[in-house]
């Protein structure tokens, strides 16, 4: 059996290039203003593994509605014959030129694909729309009329009760906001439409979810080394004598954070990736907020942990530095290590939130002195980095592909913070962000990704900081 | 083995040439024929690299795995040589003095007792390590006295490829310690088990020829003041692993006693040719226990060191193949479905088409009477059209009639000759709706009209828009203006409506 295909038609420049960009996670295709930018039918086959479970087909709208109308009624026959006069009309005029767009567009429903007509809810209805209703009507094809949103006016209604009068099915789906969960939804309607669609249909949802959950995990992974190279990171320079330590400490510590960006940039670069987001680079200054500088003082702020927070985080890092000593003692300390650690880990979190990294000195076996800065000991940087790292994350991740806007900062960044992850979740994080720090060695570093990679993705899906 | 890990980090950088999907497709089907383990990642890796690469003998990872084969062999070789020789050192026997136990004691079993409590102390654990203080310095040293060390000394006896390959990875693999760091570590250790077995073995061989085609006597000496009792404690402390099945090689109090002897005695007071003969048997009694100590403290345990070596290199390369940038994401194309959802061929996006864009009526709009025609049911009451017309358009309406939208081409047309029959200096206002598209439709509607009309007769085109005051947005404004500049027609204008 074929697969299912769905023609998305409707009026131009009311949304469908857009649907289908969306539903297809295709940012290539072209979304203008400009009537007429879609010209010849394109195809968007959802595949799994080789096997193609439906295929969505963008198409050129309407030009000449009630000609092609018009030429239909002069060879009207009974009911039982309008699909057979469609299917004349697309022969007769397949070369012609005059009806390029209709010819276009009806070729894929006289072939049985179903229909998704596309208007806009935030247009009031029109009599202009009645002749292509009634065109799609004489397909007979299955059909489901989408109210999509362009503007921010809400004719909604009115629509409704115009397209209830052509189709069993009417939705309304915002092709520029609609959720991952939304746009499933539609897929699973698509399935109402015939019955022997709503196998494939049902399979196809279920792989996408298995693949956005993919998606997740991968995006953790990437942020999960990104963490850990960021925490465990450091420059260092060999100097003649103790005084160049002042002359080379603002080249250095310039450098570290040079860095940093990098390396927080080459995680966003790849997130975009995996999300198939080819040409958001370009587009990157929307990402206003995660854009501040990552040491900006507003950054750490908005970012980090707040102190009550971050006394409890020092607890634990302290706690778990000392339960190592007691370990040691094979427990002859009567886990004083750990009350201890957590109270000077507590401290010292509160006197060092505000710098992130200084230039120590070190001799050298050798002879002379080596400056070095980093890795960061404050408490506060591995989750300001997680909270720019899951804020884009969640940007990139709710964007649609249809959008060619700037991002909208809304509630999501309150949700994302890293202040919003439960305390259980954050004292993994912190186990982890302390052994990070200590610079792990061969091997251990990717064991740290691993862990972190389970709490982040935690992070993300269970508690839907993304 | 070795091979597979270096393939497999040049495989994994030569594919990112490669589009995701390419590979993913690629890397889908390759999982597919996997009959392996579900969770055997590494199998997979490996099935891969297979795959892909099929068996190519001649690349940088066999030619490196070579070299690494072909240097153990060399330090095998050495190995033996060296325990030959110390075996024919120390088994030394001129029928002067008899080969003294206690040197042979002291270097084949005391000395690898030493060697093998520093190979345990160099296998600790980094983690632990760190936390003792001197320990990781300790270790240092500890691996400058790996034989291991001699591989860049023996690999300029290898072929210049092999060589090249070999030393290649290796600077490679130190630069990334932090993934290759248990390689390189257990690499050099393999080999220094390699040259330990080796010797053992060498000294062993060494010890039955001298055994079976010589005629040794043993004996023991020392300088300090130790007594046969003593030393028979020590000597049957050695023989405890085989005391209770293999008798023979324990030496018994006589043995010991009667084997002391002092240099300056000249012998162990052998007196005629009986006594000699006698004591030849006596003293020979030793060699059954010295080859025991050889095989048990020397052999054995270098055999489980060796067999440790391989099985922890092993781990090291199949938890560096593992984790191999890019490792990671491999596996993750070939366990997770394909999906795909993108479209299968470039868009063709619509031709630009080149008009002539001629410069607009020059007369302006002129307040008097004029034609409207609302074009596709702009959903506004015929007044509130004339109002908005007179206040700021100054026009007169003398007529409102109406075309596209539900109306029917017919009476398009009868529009079109209606219009065709009034004044031809009174201009006609097409008033659309700003939000919709100018469609073809509406363009043959417009063309149409100008064959009735007449050329140079005005025609007002007015997007209406959805404000209060009517007014289009700029963006629906510029739309209307570019399709109806692509007619080419310089008496079609497009108004705008001024925002009050």
């Amino acid at each position: 059996m074929s697969p299912p295909e769905f023609a998305v038609v409707g009026h131009p420049n009311k949304g469908k290039s857009s649907i289908v960009s969306t539903l297809a996670c295709d940012d290539s295709v072209q979304v203008a203003p400009t009537p007429g930018t879609t010209v010849i039918c394109r195809r968007f086959p959802m595949r799994v593994d080789g096997e193609t479970l439906y295929i969505l087909i963008d198409t050129p709208g309407f030009q000449r509605a009630r000609r092609v109308l018009a030429w239909m009624k002069q060879r009207e026959g009974d009911a039982s014959k309008r699909h057979q006069v469609v299917r004349q009309f697309v022969t007769a005029h397949h070369n012609s030129g005059q009806f390029s767009d209709e010819c276009e567009l009806l070729t894929p429903l006289v072939e049985g694909a179903g229909i998704l007509y596309v208007i806009d809810g935030s247009r009031p209805y029109g009599g202009e729309y009645e002749a292509e209703m009634e065109i799609l009507r004489w397909t007979g094809q299955p059909s489901m009329a989408l109210i999509n949103l362009i503007g921010s006016g809400d004719h909604i209604e009115g629509w409704k009760a115009a397209l209830g009068q052509y189709f069993k099915i009417v939705r309304v789906f915002n092709a520029l906001t609609a959720e991952f969960d939304k746009r499933l939804e539609l897929l699973r309607a698509f399935g109402q439409l015939k019955e022997e669609w709503r196998e494939p249909l049902d399979k196809a949802v279920a792989s996408l979810e298995a693949d956005r959950a993919n998606r997740r995990l991968l995006s953790a992974r990437a942020i999960a080394e990104m963490l850990v190279d960021m925490l465990a990171f450091k420059v260092s320079k060999r100097l003649a004598s103790e005084g160049d330590a002042k002359v080379y400490e603002t080249q250095l510590m310039n450098q570290y954070r040079d860095k940093l960006r990098m390396r927080e940039q080459e995680c966003r670069d790849a997130v975009q990736a995996i999300y198939d987001y080819h040409s958001l680079q370009r587009e990157e200054s929307a990402f206003k907020l995660v854009d501040q500088d990552l040491f900006s003082e507003h950054t750490w702020s908005f970012w980090g942990l707040s102190t009550t927070q971050l006394l409890a985080t020092g607890a634990v890092s302290g706690a778990v530095l000392g339960t190592g000593a007691d370990v040691a003692l094979g427990g002859a300390s009567l886990m004083a290590g750990a009350v201890l650690g957590s109270v000077i880990g507590g401290t010292s979190a509160w006197f060092s939130a505000k710098r992130i990294a200084h230039v120590r000195l070190f001799g050298i076996p050798l002879g002379g002195k080596e400056a070095r800065v980093g890795p960061s000991r404050n408490p506060n940087f591995p989750y300001v980095v997680l909270g720019r790292a899951l804020f884009h994350h969640a940007c990139v991740a709710s964007r649609t592909h249809a959008r060619r806007d700037a991002l909208i900062l809304g509630e999501m960044a309150e949700l994302t913070s890293t202040k919003a992850i439960p305390n259980e979740l954050r004292r993994r994080l912190e186990r982890s962000f302390v052994q990070a720090r200590r610079g792990a060695g061969s091997g251990k570093a990717f064991r740290l990704v691993d862990e972190l990679t389970d709490a982040i993705g935690t992070a993300i899906g269970e508690h839907g900081l993304a | 083995m070795l091979a597979d890990l270096i393939n497999l980090q040049q495989q994994l950088k030569d594919d990112s040439s490669l589009s995701e999907s390419e590979r993913h497709r690629r890397d889908r089907e390759i999982a597919k024929r996997f009959r392996g383990k579900l969770r055997d990642f590494t199998g997979q890796l490996r099935y891969w690299l297979c795959a892909v690469c099929g068996d190519k003998t001649e690349s940088n990872g066999h030619r490196a795995d070579l070299a690494r084969r072909l240097i153990g062999l060399v330090l095998l070789v050495l190995g033996m040589l060296t325990g030959w020789g110390a075996a024919m050192a120390l088994f030394d026997y001129d029928g002067t003095d008899p080969v003294n136990v206690v040197n042979i004691l002291a270097i084949l079993v005391l000395a690898q007792i030493m060697l093998l409590l520093l190979f345990a102390f160099a296998i600790l654990p980094g983690g632990l390590v760190r936390r003792v203080p001197g320990a990781r310095t300790l270790q240092a040293v500890i691996g400058l006295l790996n034989p291991g060390h001699l591989q860049s000394l023996l690999a300029r006896l290898l072929a210049q490829r092999h060589r090249e390959a070999l030393s290649g990875w290796l600077g490679w693999g130190k630069a990334h310690s932090t993934l290759f760091g248990r390689v390189h570590k257990w690499m050099g250790l393999l080999w220094s088990q390699q040259f330990a077995v080796a010797f053992n073995l060498g000294a062993l061989i060494g010890c039955v020829h001298l055994i079976i085609f010589s005629d040794l006597a043993f004996g023991w000496s020392t300088t300090l003041n130790v007594e046969g009792a003593f030393f028979h404690r020590i000597v049957s402390s050695l023989a405890l692993p085989w005391a209770s099945w293999f008798q023979e090689a324990v030496p018994s109090r006589e043995l010991v006693e009667g084997s002391k002897y002092f240099r300056f005695k000249q012998g162990v007071g052998i007196q005629t040719p009986e006594d000699l003969k006698m004591q030849a048997q006596f003293l020979g009694g030793w060699w059954s226990f010295l080859l025991a100590c050889l095989f048990t403290y020397g052999l054995l345990p270098r055999l489980v060191t060796l067999a440790l070596a391989w099985w922890r290199l092993r781990a090291a390369i199949d938890f560096a193949l593992l984790h191999v940038p890019g490792a990671v994401q491999l596996l993750n194309r070939m366990n997770q479905a394909m999906v795909e959802t993108q479209a299968t061929e470039p868009e063709v996006r619509a031709r630009q088409v080149l008009v002539p864009r001629p410069r607009m009526s020059p007369q302006g709009l002129v307040g008097g009477p004029g034609y409207v025609v609302n074009w596709a049911g702009l959903a506004m009451e015929q007044d509130v059209i004339q109002d908005l017309l007179w206040q700021q358009l100054a026009l007169e309406t003398k007529a409102l009639l109406n075309a596209g939208g539900s109306a029917s081409l017919d009476e398009d047309q009868r529009t079109i000759a209606r219009l065709s029959k009034t004044p031809n200096n009174q201009p006609i206002v097409l008033l659309v709706k700003s939000w919709e598209p100018p469609l073809l439709e509406f363009l043959d509607f417009v063309q149409d009209l100008r064959l009735a009309i007449g050329p140079r007769r005005i025609l007002r085109v007015v997007p209406v828009g959805l404000a209060d005051d009517a007014s289009a947005t700029p963006q629906d404004f510029e739309v209307w203006r570019n399709k109806l500049t692509t007619l080419g027609d310089p008496w079609v204008e497009v108004q705008a409506l001024y925002r009050t």
